[in-house]
């Protein structure tokens, strides 16, 4: 998990009013609260700001990142800082303020522990766990809960497995097991891996000086290691190095990652490389029945229509023919994590949509939807997995009347 | 001016050849009628050529477009058509026209290789983006059912007149067929995209290549070279109406404007 802790803090006395801890290495929350207030009140008055200015705080292995509400602020300790964690921050501080509202007037015991919790572990557990996540029941879990449905979930599945095949082990609905597994895991009954997926993207780690290379790694491994350039998801990655053994492929991967050689890219990243993948092969299709200069000419009036709305779309652009280019800002944008998935997600959506709509008027509703159909085929064999987080469906033209 | 102002003004040009002919033909001067057609055919074929040349011919071959290619071909097939329209004018000057009349069919057949080139090019884009059919069964077909066409209309034609000359018979026969291969396509090209703009140039393109194909079936029921100007005026005819298809793909983006 990204986060190791999140606070809930009243801004007016500096009282910490909710806290979760994720590691065993966190900070006394009083402490914590405390010291939050009272920097953020110095940056208020050295800068004589009437909203508050400060928005994080930076030690060797952690940041402490800060989002305001009305009344309260909220503080969690990552790794890095990046817009999707600050996102899930103001969307929890908000849900905070809606829920306790009347904490903001009188000091009375709520249950806040108990009564938030469900929304803690949807913002920032429920993310984290998906239909192939591998769970491994810990020993002697009996210890670490009493909730009915957590006991009762753990005691029929088996020890080691994923999540969908716990769902089917006890035939219930997917989403169902998700959400227990989610509550498993808040609970510290258990502990879960994602393995890596053909999709997955990859870049060169950033950290340095950490690596354990008391083992050496086997040759065909390092061969692979060249791949990972934070824009090539592995199944083309297997496929430029002619893998046979795509299973063996992602163990490798996987080794690569757990010496820390190779990261994850964020998600805002790897929204956009799917994204720009599903455009350029739209564009590519259609250009091969209208021409490059028609389609150059849909991307760019579509891209003008929506830059007020995105401006960061100004950033992706097209170099000879139909081939989508993302200008190295934006590219550095999400790879930092300053740009949220969501905005990405939602630029990039709309652009599909605008360009199949303009592409329509002139092709009409069948071909266009024929290339839409064949378009997701062809993004589907390089993200099996998150292929259908497109919003195909929208892309879907119908006669205009 | 717009792309339809310059598309309107040579279908009004295409009528004007059309209506003076008639009229030329109607008050008896079909010499002078011969005459005008076995003339205009040419330049006019050589002219869209030129003018389809300078439209497409940049953006086909230098950046491999598809959609550009299909009009280059079809504007380079024009310019080999002028030369059997030129050709046309030798036989109505020459005294015994049967070899000379083979030569007019021989002329055209890189024309029209060309533009089952450009059509053949074309369908496989558009294939490789709609995915219509797998494989190569597509092409097979299409090649078997031309050759095993022209065999048949060939034996056909020879016994139905046995007085024609048999080489004109074999180099007309398979120039009707890839005329009505090439019609056909377009035909179900056009379906395909009928609801969208790309289907107005298209159009035109099947008119002017209708006409040639009407034309070719004509000359295999009322015999190959007649020295009359319904042939020629349905040349230029088809080929003012390629023109428009010219025009109008030319600038086929610009209804995104609105």
């Amino acid at each position: 998990m990204e986060i190791n802790s999140i606070y809930i803090i009243k801004r007016e006395t500096g009282v910490c009013l909710y806290h979760k801890d994720f590691t065993e290495s966190a900070f006394d929350p009083q402490l914590l609260s405390s010291f939050l207030v009272a920097m953020t009140s110095f940056f208020d008055e050295a800068t004589r700001s009437v909203t508050s200015q400060a928005r994080a705080f930076e030690g060797t292995h952690y940041k402490i990142l800060v989002e305001f509400g009305n009344w309260t602020l909220g503080a969690v300790s990552t790794k890095e800082d990046s817009a999707f964690a600050r996102t899930k921050l103001k969307r929890l501080v908000e849900r905070f303020e809606n829920q306790f509202n009347v904490l903001r007037w009188v000091d009375i015991d709520l249950a806040i522990h108990t009564r938030f919790e469900q929304s803690v572990i949807e913002e920032f557990v429920r993310s984290i766990i998906h239909h192939d996540t591998i769970i491994t029941v810990r020993a002697e879990w009996q210890h670490f809960t009493k909730k009915a449905e957590v006991v009762s979930f753990l005691r029929l599945i088996p020890s080691i497995c994923t999540v969908k095949e716990a769902a089917d082990f006890l035939e219930i609905p997917l989403e169902v097991a998700l959400n227990l597994t989610a509550e498993a895991l808040w609970e510290r009954t258990i502990t879960i891996e994602n393995p890596v997926k053909p999709d997955d993207i990859y870049q060169p780690t950033s950290i340095t000086g950490e690596t354990d290379l008391t083992e050496p790694l086997p040759p065909e491994t390092v061969r692979t290691i060249g791949e990972f350039d934070g824009e090539t998801p592995i199944s083309i990655a297997a496929e430029r190095l002619k893998t046979s053994d795509l299973k063996r492929f992602l163990d490798e991967v996987a080794l690569l990652e757990k010496r820390k050689i190779i990261e994850l890219v964020t998600p805002a990243h790897s929204i956009a490389i799917r994204y720009t993948s599903a455009l350029q092969s739209l564009l590519k299709n259609c250009a091969n029945i209208v021409g490059m200069n028609v389609m150059r000419d849909v991307f760019v009036r579509s891209k003008q229509k929506l830059v007020e709305t995105y401006p960061w779309l100004a950033f992706v652009s097209l170099e000879d023919g139909v081939d989508i280019e993302l200008r190295s800002s934006l590219t550095a944008a999400t790879i930092k994590g300053s740009i949220s998935p969501d905005a990405v997600n939602d630029g990039f959506r709309v652009l599909l949509q605008f360009v199949t709509r303009r592409v329509r008027d002139i092709l009409g509703c069948n071909p266009i939807n024929k290339i839409v159909a064949n378009t997701r085929k062809e993004i589907q064999t390089h993200y099996p997995s998150t292929a259908y987080d497109i919003e195909w469906e929208c892309l879907t033209a119908v006669k205009s009347s | 001016m717009s792309r339809w102002t310059y598309a309107i003004a040579t279908i009004s040009l295409g009528f004007g050849i059309l209506i003076t002919s008639v009229l030329l033909w109607a008050f008896g001067f079909d010499v002078l009628a011969l005459s005008l057609t076995n003339v205009l055919a040419p330049f006019t074929a050589i002219s869209v050529g030129i003018l389809g040349m300078a439209f497409f011919g940049r953006e086909s071959f230098l950046k491999e477009d598809r959609y550009h290619t299909l009009y280059a071909w079809i504007a380079l097939g024009l310019i080999f058509f002028s030369l059997a329209d030129f050709t046309t004018i030798l036989v109505s000057m020459a005294e015994d026209s049967t070899q000379l009349c083979f030569t007019i069919g021989l002329v055209q057949i890189p024309g029209l290789f060309l533009w089952a080139l450009g059509i053949m090019s074309y369908l496989k884009s558009l294939n490789s983006s709609l995915r219509l059919t797998e494989g190569t069964q597509l092409w097979l077909a299409l090649g078997i059912i031309t050759t095993l066409m022209s065999l048949s209309l060939i034996v056909i034609v020879s016994i139905v007149f046995p007085m024609r000359n048999l080489l004109s018979t074999i180099v007309f026969v398979p120039i009707t067929i890839v005329l009505g291969l090439v019609f056909f396509i377009l035909l179900a090209v056009l379906w395909i995209f009928k609801d969208g703009s790309l289907a107005q140039p298209l159009l035109f393109l099947l008119f002017g290549i209708s006409l040639l194909f009407f034309r070719a079936i004509f000359w295999q029921i009322e015999g190959y070279c007649n020295e009359t100007a319904f042939n020629q005026l349905m040349a230029i005819e088809s080929y003012l109406f390629i023109a428009v298809a010219f025009l109008i793909a030319n600038k086929i983006g610009i209804s995104l404007e609105t």
